[in-house]
């Protein structure tokens, strides 16, 4: 297991997403739509390990289980201003007949980013156009300060 | 008893389904069994239950739009129903409320001894009761059942504009017709006290049905006593609100 304090290449975060999400489909089939978009992302970027794929974990288990049509997650990686994005969505379900959770997830990996970066990391979540999207921002580093 | 048992399999993961296939082969010695079908929701599952003749449903509890409770509640129904196993993966929820209504099921991932004994003990019993089902689900129904010359007419709870009961039955008003349901509505109305609100001794409305209410003067209208009537969208008709219920009203009125 790598360390947690340590910062991880997001392209080797995003190859495990890959792995992860290939499991996924294996048992929802063509429920599960994935778009990637990281054409413009910095792959030596560095990020906090395993802030991403909780996020998708949590976009399959809300946004796709729970419905019974075929929906996409979309991730989007890109730098911006010296600014690393990384973008979630997933189809919001409103009468999810999940549990709700207890957004333990997304209060973990608030606090991990603010342990690494302060206030020049965020994290913000919005429904919006029936799609369920969390974005997160951090600063654009390539080795650890 | 020579006969093989006729198993459906219902789980919306295709990988589960395979995986019951081959442990219900793997059971073939202990217990012949006949798999009759698959399907990966519980409207599909319906209509193949209709038109095949089986024994044991093995069912899945969490599936996308109609669950595994919910169905079974359905199947309940049916002239001749199926037994039901469940299945599911841990879900200390589900698994409480199964202990509480003495429901069988089988956790995830099933093994063959467990699933012939759980198999034998279903064709043993026969169905589930529908009230211990309902007891078990952790959330009112999204469809209601009607039976129509023998065969189960699922209405979505979102289209029915008011519950009545009449006599032995309670009619399941839509926008473009009335269902029979052979429930109770003091079971209806504690089911899904969240969308109905009840405005006389004998009907529900929906509460998203809601356009209006108007007094009406019996003068012009023998049948009815003067007082107050809710108006409904999508509906000519209106309903009576009872004197007790006067109260609805205001609830409503902004």
């Amino acid at each position: 297991m790598a360390d947690n304090r340590q910062l991880a290449p997001v392209s080797s975060e995003v190859a495990l997403c890959k792995q992860y999400l290939e499991l996924e489909s294996l048992r929802l089939g063509e429920r599960l739509q994935v778009a990637w978009h990281i054409d413009n992302m910095p792959s030596d970027a560095l990020i906090p390990p395993l802030v991403l794929q909780p996020l998708v974990e949590n976009a399959v288990y809300h946004g796709i289980e729970p419905a019974s049509q075929p929906g996409e997650i979309r991730i989007n990686i890109y730098r911006s201003d010296g600014q690393l994005h990384l973008v979630i969505s997933n189809p919001y379900q409103r009468e999810g007949r999940h549990h709700g959770g207890n957004k333990m997830a997304l209060g973990n990996i608030k606090s991990r980013l603010m342990l690494h970066f302060d206030v020049e990391a965020s994290l913000k979540t919005q429904v919006r156009d029936a799609s369920y999207q969390v974005h997160i921002t951090l600063p654009y580093r390539t080795s650890a300060p | 008893m020579n006969n093989p048992l006729r198993v459906l399999i219902v789980d919306d993961e295709a990988p589960a389904r395979n995986r019951l296939r081959d442990v219900l082969a793997d059971c073939a010695a202990a217990l012949p069994v006949e798999v009759v079908g698959e399907a990966a929701n519980g409207i599909a599952a319906l209509e193949l239950l209709q038109s095949i003749a089986t024994d044991v449903v093995l069912l899945d509890i969490r599936m996308p739009g109609m669950d595994g409770l919910e169905l079974a509640q359905h199947l309940a129904r049916l002239a001749t129903p199926p037994a039901v196993v469940f299945t599911t993966a841990y879900d200390s929820y589900a698994i409480q409320a199964f202990e509480l209504s003495a429901i069988d099921y089988l956790l995830k991932p099933v093994r063959a001894e467990r699933l012939a004994a759980a198999l034998r003990k279903a064709q043993a019993f026969g169905p589930a009761q529908a009230a211990s089902l309902q007891q078990a689900a952790p959330q009112p129904r999204q469809y209601l059942s009607a039976c129509e010359r023998g065969r189960i007419l699922l209405v979505p709870v979102t289209e029915v504009i008011y519950l009545r009961a009449e006599q032995k039955y309670v009619a399941a008003r839509t926008a473009s017709r009335t269902y029979l349901l052979d429930e109770s509505l003091v079971n209806l109305e504690r089911e899904l006290a969240q969308q109905f609100v009840r405005v006389h001794r004998n009907s529900l409305v929906a509460r998203d049905a809601i356009e209006g209410f108007v007094m009406r003067d019996g003068a012009d209208d023998s049948e009815e006593a003067a007082g107050w009537v809710v108006l409904l969208r999508g509906l000519d008709e209106t309903l009576p609100v009872s004197r007790r219920q006067y109260a609805v009203i205001r609830q409503f009125k902004r």
